[in-house]
């Protein structure tokens, strides 16, 4: 396998009837230590328009938006992938926010190492409503992503 | 695959690439990365896929001999409102999904029992452990924990107390309270005992849902499927090498800790 001096990476995110959340995410995007070479939106057929949203981040961001009328999250990731053209894929939601370096953490193993063919990273949570529900998810779910140690405890 | 990195507890550096039984490490799509060309290998999404796509197509870039890499420095925060009702129907759709893959991947006409594996650090890296695989009429795969228990028994009991000798309603009747203690107990707070009760009665709500989902699932797949719940212990801190710091080329997983998932 030969290894590209280069490699071009892309984000995918499939969006749906929220254009505010994903305003937020492109705000995250925009700031990358790592600019992504390209940012593909597919809106899986809203109801609501994304029009402001992408009218705003055109000018800060390599965006690309298409429309899947197919419905389902596996097909409108599809259509992603089928529209990137970046060597590394990156995935991530619209209800979302990416650190700054999140790009250049996700794409540099795929750098060292050829064989690498999928880079997970952490899911941390924030609630904008908080109770004993968000503790149980926290606990049980999302906070166990790479944190055995503190697993432990 | 059923598993999430919920259960499991990853660690920095590369996760096996096989799976124990169905049971297989992957990486939700909210924070996910693919080598094109590993994409390609695999097939991209599978669009049968209710829930579970993500674990699906981690199973598929793995069998492509690829490695999966986790690196936790890598970060994203998911905004979410928690409500009671969410984590209800979101897990029943987890587990309505996942009877898909069990019926993808599993072996068929096999009746297979899964249970938490309690041996400190050994066993395998999701700390689950097949304890039977029989060949069956009926396709289906059976998570054993105090929750199934607890409720076999109160079936158990309801019969026996119905229709059966009362014997056998007083010994359900016994056997569902010592399981509600396994399930219920090692959780418990006594200092926080308003809190600990609540947060048993959500991760009851959870588990059932979870497992309502899965045996709706299950039928729709034409198989019986329990699916696995939350743990009713704290995990105990695993075993394990240290994770190295950083990929080097053409570096390999050396030793699959798990056995391969079963073909198709």
């Amino acid at each position: 396998m030969t290894r590209p001096s280069r490699l071009r990476a892309s984000v995918v995110v499939v969006t749906k009837n929220r254009p505010g959340m994903l305003a937020g995410l492109l705000a995250s995007l925009a700031t990358q230590s790592l600019a992504p070479d390209e940012v593909v939106v597919v809106d899986n057929d809203s109801a609501l328009s994304y029009d402001a949203v992408f009218h705003e981040y055109r000018d800060r961001l390599p965006l690309r938006t298409v429309v899947e009328r197919i419905p389902g999250i596996p097909a409108a990731r599809n259509r992603g992938i089928a529209e990137a053209t970046g060597d590394v894929i990156l995935f991530t939601d619209d209800d979302c926010r990416v650190e700054p370096d999140w790009v250049e953490r996700m794409v540099r193993p795929f750098y060292l190492n050829p064989h690498i063919g999928a880079v997970g990273g952490e899911i941390l949570s924030e609630s904008r409503v908080g109770g004993l529900v968000e503790e149980f998810c926290v606990e049980e779910t999302l906070m166990r992503m790479g944190r055995p140690d503190e697993d432990a405890a | 695959m059923i598993i999430d990195i919920t259960k499991c507890g990853y660690r920095r550096g590369y996760l096996p690439r096989g799976g124990v039984g169905v049971f297989h490490a992957f990486f939700p799509t909210a924070n996910a990365a693919f080598r094109r060309d590993a994409l390609r290998a695999a097939g991209g999404f599978d669009p049968r896929c209710a829930t579970g796509e993500d674990i699906d197509l981690c199973i598929r870039v793995a069998r492509a001999d690829y490695e999966l890499w986790f690196e936790p420095a890598a970060r994203v925060t998911h905004f979410h409102r928690y409500t009671l009702r969410g984590l209800a129907r979101q897990w029943f759709h987890y587990g309505y999904g996942h009877a898909y893959l069990f019926r993808k991947y599993g072996p068929r006409r096999r009746l297979e029992f899964f249970r938490y594996d309690r041996s400190e650090g050994g066993g395998n890296p999701f700390g689950i452990a097949r304890v039977l695989s029989i060949p069956s009429p009926v396709t289906g795969m059976v998570f054993l924990s105090p929750y199934h228990a607890l409720h076999l028994c109160l079936v158990l009991a309801l019969l026996g107390f119905a229709a059966g000798p009362a014997a056998v309603g007083w010994a359900g009747l016994a056997g569902a309270l010592a399981f509600a203690a396994r399930y219920f107990g090692p959780r418990f707070d006594r200092a926080r005992p308003g809190r600990s009760a609540a947060l048993a009665g959500i991760r009851y709500l959870a588990d059932s849902a979870y497992v309502l989902g899965g045996l709706l699932g299950g039928l729709g797949q034409g198989m019986l499927f329990l699916e696995a719940t939350f743990r009713t212990e704290k995990r105990t801190r695993q075993a394990r090498a240290a994770s190295p710091a950083e990929p080097r080329s053409d570096e390999r997983l050396e030793t699959p800790a798990a056995e391969s998932v079963d073909a198709a």
